[in-house]
């Protein structure tokens, strides 16, 4: 199977509130590729009708040097983390490739992507939400 | 509480002034800051304006936020300087702000003035407080500037031995640095982990792209843990 090197994923999935749009996603790869000196390719696009990621959890299983995405946050559900945690962390494959975050201009390991997703997903999961207290604060059951 | 300056109200809940517990997050931040003027003879941080030229000055800010939050372990030195006021004023389960920013204001400087403002207003977590970290000393008109009880907005005075925890919904701002020294201080925002981000509002602002975990106390962990094991 050859490597691909460098593999640009950009989502148009609505997640955790965010969608940002397919060409700034784009721009921010580009203009962070030109930054790092890395190959700008053509970028996978997710399907806009898809909400479990498949075409990520597809590519993700190929061999690759560099993922570079907009943010954690826009590919933070459990169906990544599974693939994550049953194809990458059991194997060798993809082990030592990097991921590029281009919002926040951070370049990671596999396994600290997979500590975020975990993360952001438990913290959806236990914090509360800003409707939640508006909603106790209108009830007064606080009192 | 270990407050050993007087906020400018003595019983003001909006804003605490502690001694710095550790030093070794100014004395990394100093070197970078130092380094980054590219100048070969000693200085003083105070003296910056004497150093690079006020057109110059963005880039170089900019230069040395990336640096300052690439250095390894930057929470837990922010952690360290902060160390136990935060966990008294919020809990002990915290989250954090991902990036520390780095304001730097010259004297006489009119391009970086941050007016009259409170952070909610633009979708930060009314539950969180800024951790506002002088590397200078901050005093008169260099200084943060915050509403007082009688709408009086004053300076508040934090040696660079100490820094500032304060409420962000309190209004506050700055002003021209009208002393003859450069005013430089850090800041960072903290909440309770479990109290709620803006993120239904505004995305931008929420746990993950614009916090991270900061502490958990031991008995949180343990219970995420039995939750966990529990299953859906």
């Amino acid at each position: 199977m050859s490597e691909i090197l460098n593999l640009i994923y950009v989502s148009n999935i609505r997640l955790h509130g965010m969608q940002i749009p397919t060409r700034v996603q784009v721009k921010f790869a580009r203009d962070y590729c030109i930054k790092k000196e890395l190959d700008f390719s053509l970028p996978v696009s997710e399907s806009w009708t898809s909400n479990k990621f498949e075409l990520l959890q597809n590519i993700i299983t190929k061999p690759f040097k560099h993922l570079i995405i907009f943010s954690d946050l826009l590919i933070s559900s459990p169906y990544v983390l599974m693939v994550i945690e049953n194809n990458l962390l059991n194997s060798e494959l993809n082990k030592k490739a990097k991921v590029h975050l281009t919002f926040s201009n951070e370049e990671i390991e596999m396994q600290e992507l997979h500590k975020r997703i975990n993360s952001i997903l438990r913290n959806k999961k236990y914090a509360l939400k800003y409707s939640e207290i508006k909603a106790l604060l209108k009830s007064k059951k606080m009192f | 509480m270990y407050i050993i300056s007087n906020p400018q109200n003595q019983d003001a809940y909006d804003r605490n002034i502690f001694k710095k517990s550790c030093y070794e997050l100014s004395n990394e931040i100093k070197k970078i800051l130092i380094k980054k003027t590219n100048h070969d003879k000693p200085f003083e941080l105070k003296d910056l304006h004497k150093i690079i030229s006020l057109d110059k000055l963005n880039s170089y800010r900019l230069t040395c936020f990336e640096e300052i939050n690439n250095i390894p372990n930057l929470k837990i030195l922010i952690y360290q300087t902060v160390y136990p006021h935060i966990l008294n004023l919020l809990g002990f389960d915290l989250a954090i702000q991902k990036s520390l920013n780095l304001s730097i204001q010259f004297p006489g400087d009119q391009s970086s003035l941050l007016n009259k403002h409170q952070d909610f207003v633009s979708g930060d977590s009314p539950f969180q407080k800024v951790i506002w970290i002088p590397i200078t000393n901050a005093f008169s008109s260099n200084a943060l500037h915050m509403t007082n009880k009688d709408n009086s907005y004053t300076p508040i005075k934090v040696s660079e031995n100490e820094f500032l925890i304060f409420d962000p919904n309190t209004v506050h701002g700055n002003i021209v640095n009208e002393t003859n020294q450069t005013r430089i201080s850090l800041n960072i925002r903290v909440k309770n982990w479990f109290a709620p981000d803006s993120g239904e509002h505004v995305p931008d602002r929420q746990y993950g792209i614009y916090y991270e975990d900061f502490c958990f106390s031991k008995s949180t962990l343990r219970a995420f843990e039995i939750i966990e094991n529990q299953g859906e």
